[in-house]
């Protein structure tokens, strides 16, 4: 469909706008929210807070970025207001550290440390790790998302990841 | 190409993000060098446990909540009248409602101003970035 077409639909009031649109990315934002704050139990009032957001604001919505470039900004927004709010969020992410056991399950085991990890990062580093990694966005998309320059998504990636390698080499 | 440089490339290079000529100078260094390799390896066992993060399902009727949510908190003024005191003459309450509507627009548009977007927080100064190749410097050759 085209994107012109579609924003204009959602300028509209178009309910079945609104529905496609959340059909499409629902899962993204639910992923995002997730892998940002670590818990289950908050998602569901973000993710509506979010798709709230975006039908409200969409009528300053422009086309010289795309419609889910514009969803991810809002999605990591709100997380970013959320964890403000709620200076707690990054114990409960440091509490799932575990060893391993031979009963938990490899895949249990790695999405355990996964959110380990991404808890040791700031806000800004866990952002662009989300969207390379968990959403597997170009350096360029993450660039548009997060307003920043190209060589800043670089040098953050690197020096996320180099601090997520140290935390894991030191015992995580 | 030098190890310094081999190493300051690897995420880029998992990432698809280089240009073919720089990929195939990267490969065959590679090749040759285990360390980097090994390196390599570490930034992909990474991502991999990074990417293994699932969110929780979408819980079913997601849209109906979106959609209801948004038709409860939207700003409708036909509950104006339902609170208006009855003895109000009509001119009076036309004037009522049009003071309530404007306080209300009012209150509306600041409530849903855009929360601050500015990612200015996300900056990282220019002297970081001069910094950024003696750091490249300092990961990978401080102990070797
Ligand atoms: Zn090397």
């Amino acid at each position: 469909m085209e994107e012109k077409e579609f924003v204009e639909r959602l300028k509209r009031g178009d309910e079945n706008a609104y529905r496609e649109f959340m059909a499409l990315y629902k899962d993204a934002v639910y992923r995002i929210i997730y892998s940002f704050s670590g818990m289950a139990s908050e998602i569901d009032d973000i993710a509506q807070d979010v798709f709230i957001a975006v039908f409200r604001k969409i009528h300053k919505f422009r086309l010289d970025s795309s419609l889910s470039t514009w969803l991810y900004r809002v999605t990591i927004n709100k997380c970013k207001d959320y964890l403000r709010k709620r200076r707690t969020a990054t114990v409960e992410l440091n509490d799932s550290i575990i060893s391993p056991r031979p009963d938990i399950p490899e895949r249990l085991l790695n999405e355990a440390r996964g959110k380990a990890l991404l808890a040791t990062l700031s806000a800004k580093f866990r952002s662009v790790v989300i969207l390379r990694e968990i959403e597997g966005m170009s350096y360029d998309d993450i660039a548009r998302t997060l307003k920043i320059p190209l060589g800043r998504v670089k040098i953050m990636l690197f020096r996320a990841r180099k601090q997520m390698k140290e935390a894991a080499l030191n015992g995580m | 190409m030098e190890c310094k440089r081999c190493l300051s490339l690897l995420g880029e290079y998992k990432d698809g993000e280089l240009d073919t000529e720089t990929t195939s100078m990267l490969k065959s260094h590679l090749e040759a060098c285990p360390l980097c390799l090994a390196e390599l390896r570490s930034i992909n066992a990474l991502s991999e446990i990074i990417a293994s993060v699932k969110s929780p399902p979408v819980p079913d009727g997601f849209e109906d909540n979106v959609i209801r949510a948004m038709s409860k908190s939207a700003p409708r003024f036909s509950f104006i009248p339902s609170f208006m005191p009855v003895f109000f003459h009509r001119p009076v309450m036309a004037l009522s409602a049009l003071a309530l509507l404007l306080a209300g627009g009012f209150f509306y548009s600041r409530q849903n101003s855009p929360p601050e977007e500015s990612y200015a927080q996300l900056l990282i100064s220019d002297a970081e970035l001069r910094d950024f190749d003696g750091e490249v410097m300092d990961i990978f050759y401080g102990d070797i």
